[in-house]
Order: C-alpha cells, then structure tokens, then sequence
C-alpha cells in the first residue's frame, strides 16, 4: 500500500475535478459540495476518454465524450454507454496536503 | 419492396446499403470487419468528413469538429441527454405521444375493424416530440405545432441526408434550405429567445435542454445563430429519423422472427428483452451505410491500408456488424437472445465508435440500458401492432436502408364507439 501526495486542500475548490498522478496512476480527483474528495481512475472504461474533463452530477463524474457516469465513492457504472467500472481509491488527508492511496497487487 | 421517393416524388430504385455510397471520391478505401472499421473511426490520423452539399444545414455543427472543439462542444451537450432529461422527455412527452397516436388510429377506425395506421409517419409524429423536449422547442404544444415540425422534418431529413439521395440533389437541397428557414423563424428562434428570458429568471426545475445551452452560450460558436440553428436541426432531425427507424425496423424484424419462436411471446412485455431487441435490429439496420473520414496525414490505419493525407476512407457498418469472428456465425440473422462479452457493444457499429460516437446512443440506450424506444415499442406490441399484408411497406429510394411507409394494422385495438 502506497500513498501518494496528490495536492493541496486549500487550492482545491469544492465540485472540482482535476487529473492528478499517483505514482504512476492517472487518477480523477473530485472535491466533493461537502468538502470530501474521492478518487477513481481518470481513464474511462467505454472509449478512454479523461474523467476529470468531464462534469460533476450529483456523486457521480460524468465523461465529456460520451456521457458515461461513474460513481465517484465506488467506481461503479451509473450511466451508460460504459459498461465496466473505473477503479476507486482511498484518499487521505493530512492537514493541507491530500493522498491518494494505491493498493499495488 | 417497393422502392419509392426520393424527398421530390420521384419514384426511383434503392441502391444495396452493404456497397459503398456513391458519394465517396475515386481511390477510397474502405473497412471490410468490425476490426478495420474501429482502427480505421478511432485513428487520430483520420478526421471527420467535411459537410459539403449539406453545408447550409449542418455546417458548424458539432459533427465536423475535431480534436479539443469537438471534446469541449460534447461536455456541454452531455447535458441534454443526462437521466433526468431523458426520464421527462420519454416519461412526459414520448409515452403520451405514442398513446395519442393509437387513440386516433382507434377514432378513425370503422366500427368492427382494427384500427390501421402509417407506422413511419406515426412514429415521426412521437419522435418529433421527443425531440422538440430535449432540444427545448417551443410551439409544439398543440397537434398543429407537432404536424407543422414534422412537416419540415420531412424536408431537411433529406437535406441533411443529401449524400445518400439518388434523385436531384439540387431541388432537394433548395426544397431543405427553405425548410431551414421556415423552421428557423417558426420554432429555433422563438425558442431561443424564450430560453434567454428563463436565464434571467429563476430555474423552474426543468431539465436542461440544448435552448438553454445555447442561450448561455456554453460554447462560444453558438454566438453566431446560424451555427446554432444548425447545431438543434441536427439534433432534432437524428433523434426523429432514428427514434421512428428503430420502431419501424424493430416491429418489422420481430413479425417475421416471432413466428419461428412463439416462447419468446412471454417475454414481450419485458422492457429488458425489449432493448436488446432494439439493440439487435440496431446491428442489422444502421441509419447510415457508412461513416466517412478524410486522412490528416500519411499514415497507416491497419494491416495492408496505407492512406495519403486527403484520401478517404469509408468506415462500413453493415460489414462491420455482421463480421462473424466478432457476432457469430449466425451473424446475418435477428437474435434477440445473442449472447456477446461486454466489451463488444449489441448494437455494433451503428452509433460509430471512438471520440464521434453517437450523441443519440444516450436516447436510445437510456441511462440504465432500457431507453424510451422500448417503452415505445412494448405500446406498440401490447396494440397487437403487425405489418398490414394488404399494404406493403416502402422504402427510401436512397443508398440507405429507411422505410418512409410502413402500414400497419393494431389487431388488439377496437374502434371507439361512436
């Protein structure tokens, strides 16, 4: 298990989006209304497009080709035209500073 | 068959939908198996077709951009088509319009007969308000307002799907401009200004639909009306012209399959079973013969195909659907049951792949994979709806594969009484 310094909590604004990189891992990192981040694999499942380019829709990230929704707590499909889900990652935060965690197999 | 009209009355001979369109420039290439026509639609050297005769009808519109425009242009009209719009556009506009349909089919039928109808054009008219919801098309509250749009439709479908026509392109083309005109004053502008008034005010909870887009001008082109104007009559005629195809050739492929499997009359009435009949006439009639893309650069795109910068390429979609090595030897033939991984779409390459991939695929597949068309058609099968053997269907003189009638008799549905 590895964690990965993604950013800062003071310059993330919530309902954002933005691609960071974990180790390696091009992840989408959302803030959500509340204040809370999750993380998910940037990469979509249905035709590769980038998740942080796409918009926020309740929980879910929606992708900016093709409208496929994932979850952004579990990466589960929630809207097609996708049909496999995107991984989901921890993420921690300590102080300012915002972790992904990556689980290496 | 008969083959007959061609947007002008002519009667006139359809063209096979497996060949290449004629439309295509000498010395195309052109994908011959689902792999070819994926390597082929998703290569970054290869980029959309230019509008050329449909220009005054779909130029700038977001079919032609490529790269960034295109991405950015997509991300705003994903809005038209997220679950909440769909859900209000099938379950407030789509459903009562179907239903509206069959009770005036009853109200004219004649005492102790089944009502018949014109299963194209009653599609059309369902469809027509379908689209007009998630466009957000005032001055379709009324019957005159819906058979007024549809009107038009019939005109700039043909327009905007000049390249296939094998009659005048000219008078064709002349007839669609002028229904662009009449459409832009009577339905696109009205509507736009209407949209610019509700931003001002407060959201009435409404889904968002592509007037509301426009008026906050999410995507700077759509300053300029006319791009704009495009940008909706391209939306709306797709969701209308594939909406009733998919009807239409649903109905037609489960009257000669059913017969054959009398079990699967049990499940009629399962939404599920319903979408992947949709999703299999999908794979066996796509709406096109062909997507075309035009090289950027030299380039390779598989195996044996080197393409020069400005060549064509002709990404065929029935070669690509009915490829045996991907759908199984029995490729050709209606299956509803087809068992496939998940990682090979039902219905193939009809809503084309990579980056350009249908805009529509969303209205047909729903959120969840059940879309309003096969609420539609389970209307339809409850109405005992089959092809009317009194009356044959007729096709599109064109070199794709459409029915502009399709009579049908509802044998579960009485006349009303006087």
């Amino acid at each position: 298990v590895t964690r990965h310094l993604v950013g800062k909590v003071s310059r993330t604004e919530p309902r954002s989006l933005s691609r960071v990189d974990a180790g390696g891992v091009p992840v989408c990192l959302a803030r959500l209304e509340d204040g809370t981040f999750r993380s998910i694999d940037d990469v979509c499942t249905h035709e590769g497009a980038s998740l942080s380019g796409g918009e926020m829709y309740g929980n879910a990230v929606v992708c900016p080709l093709h409208s496929s929704q994932f979850d952004l707590s579990t990466g589960a499909v929630v809207g097609m035209p996708a049909q496999e889900p995107v991984k989901a990652y921890p993420v921690l935060v300590d102080d300012d500073d915002i972790y992904v965690v990556i689980v290496s197999t | 068959m008969v083959h007959n009209t061609d947007g002008m009355g002519e009667e006139i001979n359809a063209a096979d939908p497996v060949k290449m369109p004629s439309y295509f420039p000498p010395r195309t290439h052109q994908t011959a198996s689902y792999s070819e026509f994926n390597q082929a639609i998703r290569s970054p050297h290869l980029a959309p077709e230019p509008p050329m005769e449909k220009e005054p009808l779909s130029s700038g519109g977001m079919m032609h951009l490529h790269g960034a425009e295109h991405v950015g242009r997509r991300r705003v009209m994903n809005r038209m088509v997220r679950p909440d719009a769909l859900e209000e556009a099938r379950e407030r506009y789509l459903i009562p319009a179907m239903q509206s349909q069959l009770d005036a089919a009853r109200a004219e039928a004649l005492p102790g007969m089944h009502p018949r109808a014109e299963l194209v054009s009653c599609m059309q008219t369902t469809f027509v308000q379908f689209g007009a919801a998630l466009v957000g098309l005032e001055g379709c509250e009324t019957p005159e307002g819906v058979a007024e749009l549809q009107r038009l439709f019939q005109t700039l479908q043909y327009g905007v799907r000049i390249k296939y026509a094998l009659g005048n392109h000219a008078e064709i083309m002349a007839a669609a401009v002028a229904a662009r005109a009449e459409y832009r004053a009577r339905y696109f502008q009205p509507s736009l200004s209407a949209a610019r008034k509700r931003r001002h005010g407060q959201s009435d909870g409404r889904p968002i639909t592509q007037m509301d887009l426009m008026a906050q001008e999410l995507d700077p082109a759509w300053s300029d009306e006319e791009v704009a104007c495009n940008e909706s009559l391209l939306f709306l005629t797709g969701a209308i012209e594939t909406g009733a195809g998919i009807v239409v050739h649903s109905i037609d492929e489960l009257a000669r399959w059913l017969p054959a499997h009398p079990e699967a009359r049990s499940r009629l009435d399962d939404l599920e079973f319903l979408a992947a009949v949709v999703m299999e006439t999908l794979r066996l009639h796509p709406g096109a013969p062909a997507t075309g893309r035009v090289a950027r650069d030299d380039t390779t795109i598989f195996e044996g195909c080197a393409v020069q910068a400005g060549e064509w390429v002709a990404c065929m979609h029935l070669p690509a659907n009915l490829d045996e090595s991907v759908f199984g030897s029995d490729a050709h033939i209606f299956n509803p049951h087809r068992e496939l991984p998940r990682s090979i779409p039902r219905y193939g390459t009809t809503f084309g792949s990579g980056a350009h991939q249908c805009l529509g695929l969303r209205m047909v597949l729903g959120n969840d994979g059940v879309g309003g068309h096969a609420y539609v058609l389970r209307m339809l099968i409850d109405a005992g709806t089959e092809p009317d053997s009194a009356s044959p269907p007729v096709l599109e003189a064109s070199e794709r594969e459409a029915y502009v009638a399709y009579p049908v008799i509802f044998t579960k549905l009485s006349a009303v009484l006087p």
